[in-house]
Formats: C-alpha cells, sequence, structure tokens
C-alpha cells in the first residue's frame, strides 16, 4: 500500500513524458486513459513473471513490465520470490534506461526509464527482529533468503529502509503528512536539481557522473573523516562510496542546501545498510 | 601447518586421558597454549542478543583470569568466545570439525586467521584436504572438552548438538555449566534441561565456575579499563538501546526527535563503536565495559 503512493508524491508528467507513456501504453491496446495519459504509471507483477515478460518480447516484440513502468514505478513485492532469472534482467535496463529486444521479425529499443520499489521480509518466517513473536529461522536459511537477491541488484537500489511492524505505527500516528505536501518538497529538490544540471544534459542526482561528483558533492573534512571512519569500520566498496555521495546530495537538495552538510552524510549512511551484510 | 602425533612427548596430557583420544593433531598458531588453563564454551549457533550479551560477560570474565578460552569457531555462540577473547588481547583454542584446507564455516576463514595473527591456536585431528561432515561436529566436541577444566553452555536447543558436548564432558569428568535459560526461548529449553536433569551447575556469574575448578581458584582478575564516557548528546538514545533491537520507529517516538535527527546520532554513535544494528531488527548496544 505504501509503495503504490510513491507515485503520488512524484512530480507531475511532462507533456512529452505522457506521450511516451501514452505511446507504450498504445502498443499493448491497454490505454484506459482514452486520450493522453497523464499519470504516471504504477506496475506490480507478480513474482511468478517470466524474464521475458519482465524485459519485453515476443515474436514481434512487445513492451514488458521495466518499458510499462516507464516514467513510473516498477514495484516486485516479496523481492526474493521473484525467479533470478526475471530479476537478472532488470540490471541492464536499470543502468541504461532502455531496453533493446531482438527477434526474428523486428530489433526493437523500448524506453523504460522507471523507479524501482522492491520489499522483502527480514527472514522467511517474517518475524526476525519482531518483539511479540519468535523468528523460527535459522541464521543459514536467513543468509540464504537474503542471497536470494544477488549483490549487484542490490547495490543498484539507492535507499534501504527498513519498516516495523504495523503495531509500532499505531502510537506515533501523530506525525502523519500528506502526499500533496510531500510533493511539494520533491518538486522544490527536482527543480534546484533541473537548474544545476541544465548545462550536463542531465536532470537528477542519480544520473551524476564521476566526473561531475567531484564538482557538485564537494565534501568538508570533517565529512570526509566521518566516511573514512565509517568505511574503514564497515569495509565498503568504491560504489557505495559513490551511493552515499548521491542521496546526500540529494537530501541537501530536499533541504535546500547548497552544500553537503556533515548531518547529510550521517542519514545518508543509515539508508545503505544492506551494504554491511 | 604442524603435526603432532599420540606418542610425540609434547602431545597434550589432557587429550591422552580421554576416552579415543586423536591419533594425530594438526595444528596452527601458538601450540603451548593447549598446556595451559583451558575453559570451553559452547552453544547455539542462532544465539540471541541477550545470550550474545551474557556470554560476552563470561568470556570476558574468564579470559581476563588468564583462562584461555576454547571453541568450536562456528556461527554463533562459538564465534562470539573467540572474539570476544582476541578483542580483549587474550588467548583463545579452535578445535575445528575439518582440515585446514577447508575452513568451516566459510565466513569464519577471516576469524581462523584472526585467532592465528593474535598469538592463538587452531587445532583439528582431520587432514588438510578433509572436509566438514556432520559426524565430525560432535567427535571435535570431545576434543573441546578434552582440553578444557569445564564447559559452560550459553545457549541450547531442545536435543542439540551442545547437549552432546555437556555429556561428552561429564562422561571425561569435566564440569558442566550452563546459563539458565529464558523460559520464552526455544534457546533456552536446551540449557534449563541440562540443569534440571543433567546435573549442569547453573552459572549465575563466572564465580560460579572459578569456586567449581580448584585449578582457576588462585587465578587472579585483570582489571579493564573504564568504561568510555558516553558523549551527552548520545545519552537519549544510549539510555533506550539495550541488548534487545529496538526499530528505528521506536526510538524516534522516544526520545521525540523527528528521524533526521535520530539517523543522524545514530550514525555518529556507530562510527564511535557504540551501537550496533541488526539488520533488519534494529539497534542494540555493543556490550563492552
Amino acid at each position: 500500500m505504501m509503495a503504490k503512493r510513491i507515485v503520488t508524491i512524484l512530480p507531475d508528467l511532462s507533456f512529452e513524458e505522457a506521450l511516451e507513456v501514452t505511446k507504450i501504453y498504445s502498443i499493448i491496446g491497454k490505454n484506459e486513459a482514452q486520450g493522453i495519459m497523464r499519470t504516471r504509471p504504477f506496475r506490480n507483477p507478480h513474482h511468478t513473471i517470466s524474464a521475458v515478460s519482465m524485459a519485453g518480447g515476443g515474436a514481434f516484440p512487445k513492451p514488458g513490465e521495466v518499458s510499462l513502468a516507464h516514467h513510473g514505478v516498477l514495484f516486485l513485492d516479496e523481492l526474493p520470490e521473484f525467479k533470478h532469472s526475471s530479476l537478472e534482467v532488470l540490471r541492464g535496463p536499470m543502468e541504461d534506461r532502455k531496453v533493446s529486444i531482438s527477434r526474428v521479425q523486428a530489433n526493437l529499443t523500448y524506453p523504460c526509464n522507471f523507479m524501482l520499489v522492491a520489499s522483502m521480509n527480514p527472514c522467511p518466517c517474517g518475524y526476525f527482529g519482531d518483539k511479540e513473536r519468535e523468528c523460527k529461522c535459522t541464521p543459514s536459511q536467513i543468509q540464504n533468503y537474503k542471497n536470494r537477491v544477488s549483490g549487484p541488484l542490490l547495490d543498484r537500489i539507492d535507499l534501504h529502509i527498513e519498516v516495523p511492524n504495523v503495531k509500532f505505527k499505531s502510537f506515533e500516528n501523530t506525525k502523519e503528512e500528506l502526499s500533496c505536501k510531500i510533493k511539494e518538497r520533491v518538486e522544490k529538490a527536482r527543480k534546484i536539481q533541473q537548474e544545476r544540471y541544465a548545462e550536463y544534459g542531465i536532470y537528477t542526482n542519480s544520473e551524476l557522473t564521476p566526473k561531475l561528483m567531484e564538482e557538485f558533492c564537494v565534501l568538508s573534512s570533517s565529512s570526509k573523516s566521518i566516511l573514512e571512519k565509517y568505511f574503514q569500520k564497515n569495509k565498503l566498496s568504491a560504489r557505495s562510496y559513490s551511493k552515499i555521495l548521491k542521496i546526500a546530495r540529494t537530501i541537501a537538495d530536499l533541504e535546500g542546501s547548497e552544500n553537503i552538510k556533515d548531518k547529510h552524510i550521517l542519514e545518508a549512511i543509515r539508508y545503505r545498510f544492506m551494504d554491511k551484510r | 601447518m604442524n603435526i603432532i602425533n599420540y606418542e610425540d612427548s609434547n602431545y597434550p596430557l589432557s587429550l591422552k586421558s580421554i576416552k579415543d583420544p586423536p591419533m594425530k593433531l594438526y595444528y596452527e598458531g601458538n601450540y603451548s597454549l593447549v598446556n595451559s588453563l583451558c575453559f570451553s564454551i559452547v552453544g547455539s549457533r542462532d544465539l540471541t542478543a541477550y545470550g550474545r550479551k551474557i556470554e560476552q560477560k563470561f568470556v570476558k570474565d574468564l579470559c581476563l583470569r588468564g583462562i584461555t578460552i576454547v571453541s568450536g569457531m562456528a556461527v554463533g555462540a562459538d564465534t562470539v568466545a573467540h572474539e570476544e577473547t582476541l578483542n580483549r588481547g587474550k588467548r583463545t583454542i579452535a578445535v575445528l570439525p575439518c582440515g585446514f584446507h577447508h575452513i568451516y564455516p566459510e565466513q569464519n576463514e577471516k576469524l581462523y586467521h584472526q585467532i592465528i595473527e593474535k598469538n592463538g591456536l587452531v587445532i583439528s585431528e582431520y587432514e588438510p584436504n578433509i572436509k566438514a561432515q556432520a559426524t565430525y561436529f560432535l567427535k571435535r566436541n570431545r576434543i573441546i572438552a578434552g582440553l578444557s577444566q569445564g564447559v559452560l553452555v550459553v545457549e541450547a536447543k531442545h536435543r542439540s548438538g551442545t547437549s552432546v558436548t555437556a555429556k561428552l564432558a561429564r562422561e571425561q569428568g569435566k564440569k558442566v555449566f550452563a546459563l539458565p535459560g529464558r523460559l520464552d526461548s526455544k534457546n533456552g529449553v536446551g540449557v534449563n534441561r541440562l540443569i534440571k536433569e543433567e546435573g549442569a551447575i547453573m552459572a549465575i556469574s563466572s564465580r560460579d565456575i572459578v569456586d567449581e575448578i580448584p585449578e582457576f581458584q588462585d587465578l587472579v582478575k585483570e582489571i579493564p579499563k573504564k568504561n568510555e564516557f558516553v558523549k551527552k548528546e548520545y545519552r537519549k538514545i544510549y539510555g533506550i538501546l539495550n541488548d534487545e533491537p529496538v526499530s528505528l520507529d521506536e526510538i524516534c517516538f522516544r526520545t521525540n526527535n523527528s528521524i533526521q535527527a535520530t539517523l543522524n546520532l545514530l550514525s555518529m554513535m556507530e562510527i564511535d563503536d557504540l551501537i550496533e544494528e541488526i539488520v533488519g531488527a534494529g539497534y542494540v548496544r555493543k556490550y563492552k565495559e
């Protein structure tokens, strides 16, 4: 339910984006808007999905789920239950934002600039870390369950967030925020990014190249030493380093801060806990 | 890697007296440890956070008396025993259920190197190219018990391998101790049964162990350094955390802080080595004294 709400906090589709989405849906004859599609698509394929329907295919290639989620959200519930092949097929499209499909009758390239949202339990029985019920899983079962999601795929997921059982939610219902309020913040941050990157041909922090990061993700010496200590402690890779920088850049943008400060780095670190596994 | 035969003069005396002693011992590291005063600590693979905390306390108390801690380098309780001893710069012996070329479990290969580097000892009765097998786990437990003056069981499920170690130790005439287990946890069943039905001595503090083993009584405990000062801004969160994982939402709720401020503090506390994140469960204090 929470994942479904993500489209409501994303900025509205621009006219060009809306056209692209509409075109894709027209190809498969599923344009229910009967005109131009104005809402961002939300796709949540079941975990039994095949690699072909994920990426797109058929004798005359049709767009797959990745393309149907273009400019929208692809939500994979119970990530470890998906077939290995269906998940690994995501890696290229996530990186390139497009997918090329070759069949006998046609070679087609569909766009697939989607946001991946995935959920999983902490262990097979689902009670790991639960206060009320004891987890029945052995350490090796838990490890196997986590290992079903490959490291490279996990690496490409920017934010890792723990969601406790709903019980805890009941006592913190004081601070609910409306989607439209959040959306305002998102739009503000997006605007800052668009202006900043206007001359570089990119729109968001996630698209930053290592070279551009040197320019736009400058750290103070205290932030550097925080990161250094954290990395030594947890033995992380260079890839997670650049992820943390980009996340910190986004947190700073959301706050409207021009520079990345210590607090942004400290917050960003917490969103990468799966790196430590 | 070195080899000791049963006939050799430096074959450990403690092993000569047990039933079915190993004919050959392969070892790596500080061999003189086999003649030191040893005590073994074994327990469940999926140790609870509580078990981990209490085990660390016992290991600390014993190793600071100069007692060598023996265990099996399995995940869970064994790993905690070795790591805690090494962290305090003390000596530990790991007895493997496999040959040296196939360290089991794989994820403890790092620990294996650490034990050797830090003046500990790793031994095995198996030839280097032999892989671990189910029966070997039970067999190596007789060596763990054999080397030691006594065995402490931290947590165990009903009918676990740990209980078998306790039985082997008793047959060798060694004292068996067990920590009282939690009644609401599967990991408490085995230890409580050992105490109730099989004559294990209930250990509430390391005193209980030291008092029962004559060889340990004259050992003087080294006084560890005082607890580090916890910074003022950390105290609120530190006070909430304990050995049971607390989720981020609950920390925010109880400190009445924003999620950003809490995340910031948690990162700083983690970097300062005060807390630990248990992925999927929450945060716990890093236990030290």
